[in-house]
């Protein structure tokens, strides 16, 4: 393709969809406060993590692997529904990183025991052990968590362009805190039993069942809010509809991690079942919401193509449609399988043109020779 | 590319320092932030007294099912006093009582065997644990007997500069197939442990089974 269509230059532009991403900036305060803040976290959950490999190696090997398994399952989740301008494995990675080790050694660890320590002293331990843990916790860990986000925001401000990548990062932030903080109850829940493996199983099924509405969500939500409150070049500040996330991702936690005491002498507490739902429904809202731009520029990517006749129109409906859309034009096809390869085959076209900076190279016309191979085989 | 609308982005070649200029303020931010969490919060809880010391009248749940009466103007760090929580306690709970340096921590969780064993499992963990955080010698054991009548085991620990005690009990609690361990650990300087001996041993003695 000679002549890049205006629209095209412009999505590659507004998304910063192609771009890659460089930790290692010396000129950027924001690399440095994040390696000291993840080297200060690593020397604290170090500390944990020799007590549990000396006395509970068994929990806390369970808790690696099963928790293992748990986050490779969310990843490629998160990685599925980030699909059209993704964000680069590097920035995911980081996030996960900040997550596992800087949001949970540097900030929770510390600063929620001093929280809950603080509240039983000024005001009673049996008032810690009702609400000691619903204070410390929604505070200290989504501003613990939403500070990777704004750090990651500093290193990659062309990549991040849209509050769904600030859902995106969030997610993968919340994931890394997540578990983290799941391997360590792992162990946890075997010290606390005398070192019986058995209760740290019973925390991984606890905590797997409840791995849903959990972190990944709560930052998902405050990640999308921290964004639309800063504001991007293409994406106006709404100062409101930001804070309102950020708080409400922290109210839900307050309510998940008080339920019991709201519950109080009640048997079956609906509290995190009401949580679950709320969150659940406002994460999809906020994709929902935010996931416009993200499609508008993979059409605005992908439409040159329709044109060129590599890509039929209906085919750009799906791939830059939402999931039903898709799932839709996949089942009309004669060949549903056929279909999926196509609309896969043209997804990494786009990707590679954006990675191109929309140029017509090489690679871009390989994808594209790829896309017709998908159609016959 | 466009940039700068948001503050954010502005210009990589103002800076300061040798810093884009940019990026000083928000990642000073964030790094205030860290140093509130980990540093200045922990500091101000360590300086921060109790306000609420234990009275005669309180009694503490251990774990659903037993109890244990604390001396009077020792604090309650961590745990749950009967009647004063919302939330119910489980069968796996810790408790902390402190009166200056000395500790007094019960850990309680379901158990399926006799003290000894339970003593046997918990000096086999603190075997593992001193490779890492220091040893201390080990007493011969001997046993302990609650007003109540339940029978458990103990053992005295003597380090360099603190001194305590290990006791474990297993109670059989009504309508439960496994027996709940409880494991005390009093614990704290040599001369501090010693002048609240008597404290100590009222404390183990009061625990009790409710159920």
């Amino acid at each position: 393709m000679s002549a890049l269509s205006t629209d095209r230059r412009r999505a590659i532009e507004q998304s910063g969809w192609g771009e890659r991403f460089r930790l290692i900036q010396p000129h950027n305060l924001a690399f440095w406060v994040y390696c000291l803040l993840v080297a200060g976290g690593a020397v604290v959950i170090a500390g944990q993590v020799s007590i549990a490999a000396a006395a509970y190696s068994g929990a806390l090997t369970s808790g690696i692997i099963a928790f293992g398994l748990l986050a490779a399952a969310y990843l490629w989740f998160i990685h599925h529904e980030d699909r059209y301008t993704t964000v680069p494995r590097g920035l995911a990675a980081a996030g996960f990183v900040w997550g596992f080790v800087g949001a949970t050694g540097a900030f929770a660890l510390l600063g929620n025991d001093a929280v809950i320590n603080l509240s039983a002293k000024a005001l009673g331990a049996s008032f810690a052990f009702d609400w000691g843990p619903a204070l410390a916790a929604p505070v200290n860990e989504e501003l613990a968590k939403g500070a990777g986000v704004l750090l990651l925001l500093l290193l990659a401000p062309r990549l991040i362009r849209s509050p769904f990548d600030g859902l995106i990062l969030g997610a993968f932030i919340g994931l890394g805190f997540q578990i983290s903080e799941d391997i360590s109850y792992a162990w946890i829940g075997a010290a606390n039993s005398f070192g019986d493996i058995g209760a740290a199983w019973g925390t991984i099924f606890a905590r797997t069942l409840a791995s849903i509405p959990s972190h990944w969500m709560y930052t998902g939500v405050f990640g999308a809010g921290l964004v639309w409150f800063i504001g991007r070049p293409d994406v106006p500040a709404r100062r409101w509809l930001g804070a309102g996330l950020m708080l409400t991702a922290m109210l839900m936690h307050g309510l998940w991690d008080a339920s019991a005491a709201i519950a109080g002498d009640n048997v079956i507490s609906v509290v995190p079942g009401i949580v679950a739902c709320l969150l659940i429904s406002l994460f999809i809202w906020v994709y929902e919401n935010s996931v416009g731009t993200e499609r508008e520029w993979m059409r605005e990517l992908m439409t040159p193509e329709v044109r060129l006749g590599v890509v039929e129109p209906e085919e750009l409906e799906a791939v830059a449609g939402d999931r039903a859309k898709r799932k839709n034009y996949i089942r009309s096809q004669p060949n549903p399988r056929l279909a999926a390869h196509v609309i896969e085959a043209e997804t990494d076209l786009a990707h590679q043109i954006a990675r191109d900076g929309g140029a017509d190279t090489e690679a871009v016309r390989s994808a594209r020779a790829a896309v017709a191979r998908a159609r016959v085989i | 590319m466009a940039d700068g609308a948001t503050g954010i982005e502005g210009s990589a070649r103002r800076r300061l320092t040798g810093m884009d200029r940019n990026t000083i303020a928000p990642s000073l931010l964030v790094l205030g932030l860290g140093v509130l969490m980990s540093i200045v919060l922990p500091s101000i809880e360590r300086d921060a007294p109790y306000r609420h010391p234990l009275r005669h009248d309180q009694v503490a749940e251990l774990a659903a099912g037993i109890t244990l009466v604390p001396t009077a103007g020792w604090d309650l760090a961590t745990g749950a006093l009967a009647g004063h929580t919302r939330s119910p306690v489980g069968t796996t709970a810790t408790t902390e009582i402190v009166d200056g340096g000395v500790k007094f921590v019960v850990q309680a969780a379901p158990f399926a065997a006799t003290p000894s064993a339970l003593l046997r499992r918990i000096k086999q963990i603190s075997a593992r644990l001193d490779r890492t955080r220091g040893s201390s010698v080990a007493t011969r054991t001997y046993t302990v007997r609650t007003t109540q009548g339940a029978v458990g085991v103990g053992q005295d620990l003597v380090g360099v500069s603190r001194q305590g005690s290990v006791v474990a009990f297993v109670f059989r609690l009504r309508g439960r197939a496994t027996g709940e361990g409880v494991e005390v650990v009093a614990s704290g300087p040599k001369g501090s442990i010693s002048r609240r001996r008597d404290d100590i041993v009222a404390m183990i003695r009061s625990i009790r089974a409710t159920s």
